[in-house]
């Protein structure tokens, strides 16, 4: 074994990585060459006092205050991943709801347009309905609850309920129409 | 009877607090002992310790296989120490009074030491070789000191660095070879 080949084995030789083998013709090459001897004698104290370099424990108070900050940041960690689906599972509610109270807006809309159409095809209806059948003008004891321009007509028996105090409820275009008795009569004759 | 690495890393990975408790227990005393190597200093290695746990904590979905915790703690924590080592950068982790710190570092070299005069020599050896470790870059401070200070195999130390074997050889070699150099003086002189 050359000196080359004996310092090109000598970290394996100190980490103990050769074989038996190796390792006898590497401590014959040793005990001849004084070169060699001293180098390995320095990697081998190296080693050693790099092996010595640890740290003291710091002692048992130190690690049962250090497992339970860990336990606490862990369990900390836990929380804020089960905050983190609890938000998650609230942020969905809360877009249901608003998806909900959209719904809603929404219908309430379609009703409230389909009354204005529905109130501004009243005149039209009444028109049709007043062609064949001219309205009559309410007397004084409806006044009080048709509008003010008279142009609201109810039926016979409405007219009759409302003169007995009877409220009449209903959606626009539902009101019906009042025939005089004297037009009736007419007609009849 | 006691668990073993494996079988509590799948606990833990099956939700298990408790054995994750078992694993810091099991593994915190290698991660304070390297982390102060790296940084020099208690603090930086009280940092080192927890954080290492708590990311171990948070990352464990990222484990691909039981049998590589070892080396997947040691990873976080030389990752960590090395960021902390960049931002330290130019401060050196060499304590001033090695006598009272925690964590001071063992100068106990009682087999060698015999006089006080050795004593002296041999915390002035350890000063050294602690200033040799400062001057190497982050890699080859690390496989030297979890080579030759902690004991970790080449293959284990590749296995942390996802690198080939040879690397560390490599890396290894040019660490002890650059701290000869520094201690020669010192290491001729005990001859």
């Amino acid at each position: 074994m050359t000196c080359h080949d004996a310092l090109t084995l000598l970290e394996d030789y100190v980490d103990q990585e050769l074989s038996a083998g190796t390792e006898a013709q590497l401590k014959k090459h040793f005990a001849e060459c004084a070169g060699c001897r001293r180098e390995f004698d320095s990697a081998l104290l190296l080693k050693e006092l790099l092996g010595q370099h640890k740290p003291r424990d710091p002692g048992e108070d130190y690690w049962s205050e250090t497992t339970a900050l860990i336990r606490a940041r862990t369990t900390e960690s836990l929380r804020q991943s089960t905050r983190v689906t609890d938000i998650t599972a609230s942020r969905s509610l809360e877009r249901g709801a608003f998806t909900r109270s959209l719904v809603s807006v929404a219908a309430s809309l379609v009703v409230l347009f389909s009354a204005i159409l529905l109130g501004t095809g009243h005149e039209q209806r009444l028109a049709r309905i007043n062609a064949t059948e001219p309205p009559v003008y309410i007397a004084a004891a409806l006044e009080e609850v048709v509008d003010s321009d008279n142009t609201v007509i109810v039926t016979r028996d409405e007219n009759e309920r409302l003169t007995h105090g009877m409220l009449l409820l209903g959606a626009p275009g539902s009101i019906g129409r009042f025939v005089s008795p004297m037009v009736m009569a007419s007609s009849t004759d | 009877m006691d668990k073993g690495i494996p079988e509590l890393v799948q606990d833990f990975l099956d939700g298990d607090q408790r054995a994750f408790e078992t694993l810091v227990d099991r593994f915190k005393r290698k991660i304070y002992s390297l982390a102060f190597q790296v940084l020099g200093n208690h603090l930086d290695a009280d940092e080192v310790v927890q954080e290492t746990f708590v990311r171990v904590y948070r990352k464990r979905q990222e484990l691909k296989d039981v049998r590589y915790f070892s080396s997947f703690v040691i990873r976080v924590a030389t990752n960590y120490a090395i960021d902390l080592l960049r931002k330290r950068k130019g401060h050196s982790g060499i304590p001033d009074d090695t006598g009272s710190l925690p964590g001071e570092i063992q100068l106990d070299l009682s087999r060698r030491v015999k006089t006080p005069s050795e004593d002296f020599e041999k915390k002035r050896l350890m000063e050294e070789i602690f200033r040799a470790l400062e001057q190497l870059p982050p890699r080859q401070k690390l496989t030297a000191i979890l080579h030759d200070v902690e004991g970790y195999t080449k293959s284990e130390i590749a296995q942390t660095f996802d690198c080939p074997e040879a690397t560390v050889r490599s890396n290894l070699h040019i660490a002890r070879t650059k701290i000869k150099k520094i201690l020669k003086q010192r290491l001729k002189s005990k001859e």
